[in-house]
């Protein structure tokens, strides 16, 4: 027995002084931005990921995750389907004038679960339980059944990170669905976004849908992106002020969509890191 | 005490010169020996383990930043190692050969796992293989100039009196 609270720092100090150091350490080592901390750190995510899933298991007692997995899956694929036939319908009208036709890319989707937010992270990214093991690659796009959620930017072993349409470096290609006027869909803040490079003559009004454009190198065209809010023209602007309300419910973001198909017309065809910043 | 601390200085100024220009002519496939580790495990036989904590964090910091690509690799596996080395060469006054061969490759095992581990991370070698591939072979190749300071030199490796 110690007679003094003191005799147990002084008996103890060399496991002090390695914690301290320790610490000091590991906080100058996580400062580096080298390859095999982010390997580190991806690995950490994947374990996090798993105990987190376990953590959780009281949400999963009660049902069936495979079957209700499954029909949210054929849901979202319904929806994205009917957005696309929608879609599909004025481009054949459009296509029928012109004479052409242009094969539809069929998307194949992936549900994952929305692990955690990174609450702290820049870009905005959420986790998701889908990686590397799943086939999931990088710029992947992301959905939900309202619409486009955003893109993947990171793969780890069985995780993924996913950049959100609400990050500030993400910009989308889209399309007005009724008018085919072409812009860019950018986030501006908070739930806010605004459809950028629209001309101020263009024809666009409240309650038009945006959907992602064909042009885009990354998304496939027709998912729906929100609606026109109220646009308006600046007095002096060249272009148009267009407020979006986005389609997905980025508050209650669970379970998104993995887009695993490629876009046939455009993928294929770009270098791997084109579209950065898309 | 600052004499000794200027001492110190002094003797990882040496053993730094020797990793940087020595250490590359005496490597073979990617195996070369510690010197700087060196001056960790005799600060631990000398002056204990609080000391060497604090010499092998600080020798690892001015390693990381005048070699090593990962700043904090080697100043975390330094400060682990002086805490092994420290915690068999307590109470031990004076040490014969097969004691600090033993207590210096616990001392290079624990170092290297720490640094070889995270440095080949990212490559995906399995645990065991960056084990038998780096760890084990970088750790004996260090424990052999060990063996040859205790050999030529066994006054550098005893404790100092009343210190610690």
């Amino acid at each position: 027995m110690l007679e003094r609270p003191n005799d147990f720092l002084v008996s103890s100090r060399e496991y002090f002084v390695l914690f301290a150091a320790i610490v000091a350490a590991l906080a100058i080592l996580f400062n580096n931005d080298a390859p095999q901390l982010d390997a580190i750190r991806g690995y950490a995510v994947d374990r996090y990921a798993a105990f987190h899933v376990l953590a959780d298991w009281k949400t999963w007692r009660d049902y069936q995750p495979e079957e209700v997995s499954a029909l949210r899956q054929r849901t979202t694929q319904l929806l994205l389907e009917n957005s696309q036939l929608r879609e599909a319908y004025l481009e054949n009208v459009r296509l029928r004038r012109q004479l052409e036709y242009r094969e539809r890319a069929q998307l194949e989707l992936r549900a994952a679960r929305v692990l955690f937010k990174e609450s702290n992270s820049t870009p905005n990214t959420v986790v998701i339980d889908l990686g590397a093991s799943a086939e999931v690659k990088a710029n992947m796009p992301v959905v939900t059944p309202e619409g486009l959620a955003g893109k993947i930017i990171k793969v780890n072993q069985h995780t993924s990170h996913v950049q959100l349409l609400l990050d500030r470096d993400f910009s989308v290609s889209a399309r007005i669905q009724r008018s085919r006027v072409l812009g860019i869909v950018t986030w501006m803040s908070a739930q806010d976004f605004e459809m950028t490079g629209v001309a101020r003559h263009a024809d666009v009004t409240a309650g038009d849908v945006v959907v992602t454009s064909d042009s885009s190198a990354l998304f496939p065209p027709g998912i729906r992106i929100g609606l026109v809010l109220k646009p308006t023209v600046e007095p002096t602007g060249m272009f148009r002020k267009i407020p979006l309300m986005p389609a997905a419910n980025f508050a209650r973001l669970e379970e998104v969509f993995v887009v695993m198909t490629a876009n046939r017309n455009l993928r294929s065809n770009i270098a791997p890191n084109a579209g950065k910043g898309e | 005490m600052f004499k000794r601390i200027f001492k110190y200085v002094l003797m990882f100024s040496f053993l730094l010169a020797l990793q940087i220009a020595v250490a590359p002519l005496l490597a073979f496939s990617d195996v070369h020996p510690d010197f700087m580790l060196l001056g960790v495990i005799l600060a631990a036989m000398r002056h204990g383990a609080v000391p060497a904590i604090l010499t092998g964090f600080l020798a690892g910091l001015v390693q990381d930043v005048a070699v090593s690509e990962l700043y904090g690799l080697q100043a975390l596996s330094k400060a682990v190692a002086g805490f092994v080395a420290g915690y068999f060469a307590r109470d031990k006054v004076k040490f014969e050969l097969q004691v600090v061969i033993g207590l210096a490759f616990a001392t290079a095992f624990a170092h290297n796992v720490i640094r070889d581990t995270v440095f080949y991370f990212d490559v995906g070698f399995n645990f065991f293989y960056v084990l038998a591939r780096y760890v084990l072979p970088n750790s004996i190749y260090t424990v052999v100039f060990v063996a040859i300071i205790q050999m030529l030199w066994p006054e550098a490796l005893r404790r100092k009196a009343s210190v610690d």
